[in-house]
């Protein structure tokens, strides 16, 4: 929590040298003065959102890459306020800065409204008939699409740079410029050196084993060729295939299935697009890997031992829950749901009876075909589980979060309900 | 090109690009001040 509420503290702490520094210098009404503040501070805020999108690692491990995108989806609603507010109440006598400001707003507007729908799960997770529309519409608006139009954000950034050098009132005061031009020059340059330069630092490997698991669903095992990963249970990688004729190299996240290092497999539901392609995926293509990601172990660890795990997996998303079940399944608690569309989409029946016979009683599986609903609930969890296990959600976006509403109605704390989903 | 180049390449484009900010921003106060020859002052010498 305490973790959260530093990082939350960012909005706040991100833009105010800046404010203060203008504050400073500037000798405006103190009205003028203030709506020029709501401008610097939207500003910042598109720049924060900007670093937040490249994902640093170190971040990730402190907060989870659930909390940086929810803080970068904030930041552009808050920045859109914070904008309307300013160009609203504030004048400029150049007429370039005027149109630039007023092309940045209704830019950063139109971007935010794409993002939302197609990108954030805000809206979309809630609504089968909106989430009907979106895949209706992601047939033409792809996710690279859409990947592309969310990069229009650098365009309009620089067309408010441009807007806040241009006004006489803002441009006459050097210590504030200098200012202004660092943040600027040092958040792009960070989000050039993560697309161009940190790619070559990430792991490589090669794709050994591409076989079906079940109708929509599929493992890759990626050997690193020597290398190790320093992935723990339950984390994912982002993937980019280099050289294959079959799928993009734009990134995708997957979860790890095993507890192996020097080969990861993935197990991947076909769903999308992109994941649709992997059927043609050739042996020996190369993959980059960017992580690992993901905080499912550190919260583990950070558990009372004695306390029980209950793990809740649907269709493919089992796969990060069974490799933090194949690290765990000895020494702690562990109650395992899996919900599947199918009989034969149980996969991985075989390990978990394996796992089970290992684990001395420790683990308990229980797979269902179609959806875990309230009455199987009260009948599978036990009232331990219900009132000290830790859960853990993993699956399509709208199931997390219907899974999630079904564990506060039976009295599981939200404190104890962890999932990944990495949309907001 | 080996990511150590890239970052070398990155780091002098951005120093580069701050030192030409610096330079406008210079520029840009020299250009806006007020001159000691500014229309007004040539009317109170001429009257």
């Amino acid at each position: 929590m305490i973790h959260k509420l530093l990082f939350w503290s960012l909005t706040v702490l991100f833009p105010l040298p800046l404010v203060l520094t203008y504050d400073a210098l500037a000798t405006e009404p103190d009205q003028l003065k203030f709506y020029i503040f709501l401008g610097l501070i939207a500003y910042a805020w598109w720049l924060l959102a900007i670093a937040l999108s490249t994902r640093p690692r170190w971040l990730d491990r402190f907060v989870g890459l659930p909390a940086i995108y929810g803080l970068h989806g904030m930041l552009g609603v808050l920045a859109i306020i914070s904008a309307y507010l300013h160009s609203n109440n504030s004048y400029s006598p150049s007429r370039l800065a005027r149109y630039l400001g007023d092309w940045g707003f209704y830019g950063s507007l139109t971007v935010l409204c794409y993002a939302v729908f197609f990108m954030s799960g805000w809206i979309v997770d809630r609504s089968r008939l909106l989430q009907k529309t979106k895949n209706l519409l992601e047939t033409v608006f792809r996710h690279q699409v859409s990947v592309w139009i969310h990069r229009l954000n650098l365009v309009i950034v620089a067309m408010i740079w441009l807007h806040a050098h241009l006004l006489l009132r803002v441009n006459q005061h050097f210590p504030f410029m200098l200012l202004l031009d660092l943040y600027s020059v040092s958040v792009l340059s960070f989000y050039a050196w993560k697309k161009w330069v940190a790619p070559d630092t990430y792991l490589m490997g090669t794709v050994t084993r591409n076989e079906p698991l079940g109708e929509s669903t599929r493992r890759l095992t990626v050997d690193l060729g020597g290398s190790t990963a320093s992935s723990q249970p339950g984390d994912f990688f982002f993937l980019s295939f280099q050289d294959s004729s079959a799928v993009g190299r734009e990134w995708h996240p997957f979860s790890v299935t095993d507890n192996s290092r020097q080969a990861l497999s993935f197990t991947i539901r076909q769903h999308g697009d992109f994941t649709g392609r992997l059927d043609d995926l050739e042996l020996g293509s190369h993959v980059r890997l960017e992580g690992p990601f993901g905080r499912f172990e550190s919260t583990i660890q950070g558990r009372d031992r004695e306390a029980p795990l209950v793990f809740v997996g649907m269709g493919a998303g089992v796969a990060p829950l069974l490799s933090l079940t194949a690290a765990h399944h000895t020494t702690r608690r562990i109650h395992l749901l899996w919900a599947v569309r199918r009989p034969e989409d149980a996969y991985y029946g075989n390990v978990l009876e394996e796992y089970q016979a290992a684990s001395g009683g420790r683990l308990k599986v229980t797979t269902k075909v179609g959806r875990f609903r309230r009455t199987d609930l009260d009948q599978i969890l036990t009232a331990e589980e219900i009132a000290k296990g830790g859960f853990f959600i993993v699956g399509p976006n709208p199931a997390v979060l219907a899974n999630q509403r079904l564990l506060w109605r039976i009295g599981v704390s939200p404190r104890r309900i962890h999932q990944e989903r990495l949309t907001m | 090109m080996n990511p150590k180049r890239k970052t070398i390449i990155l780091v002098t484009v951005a120093v580069l690009t701050m030192a030409a900010l610096i330079y406008v921003n210079l520029q840009n106060i020299r250009d806006t001040r007020p001159s000691a020859h500014t229309p007004s002052a040539k009317m109170e010498h001429g009257s």
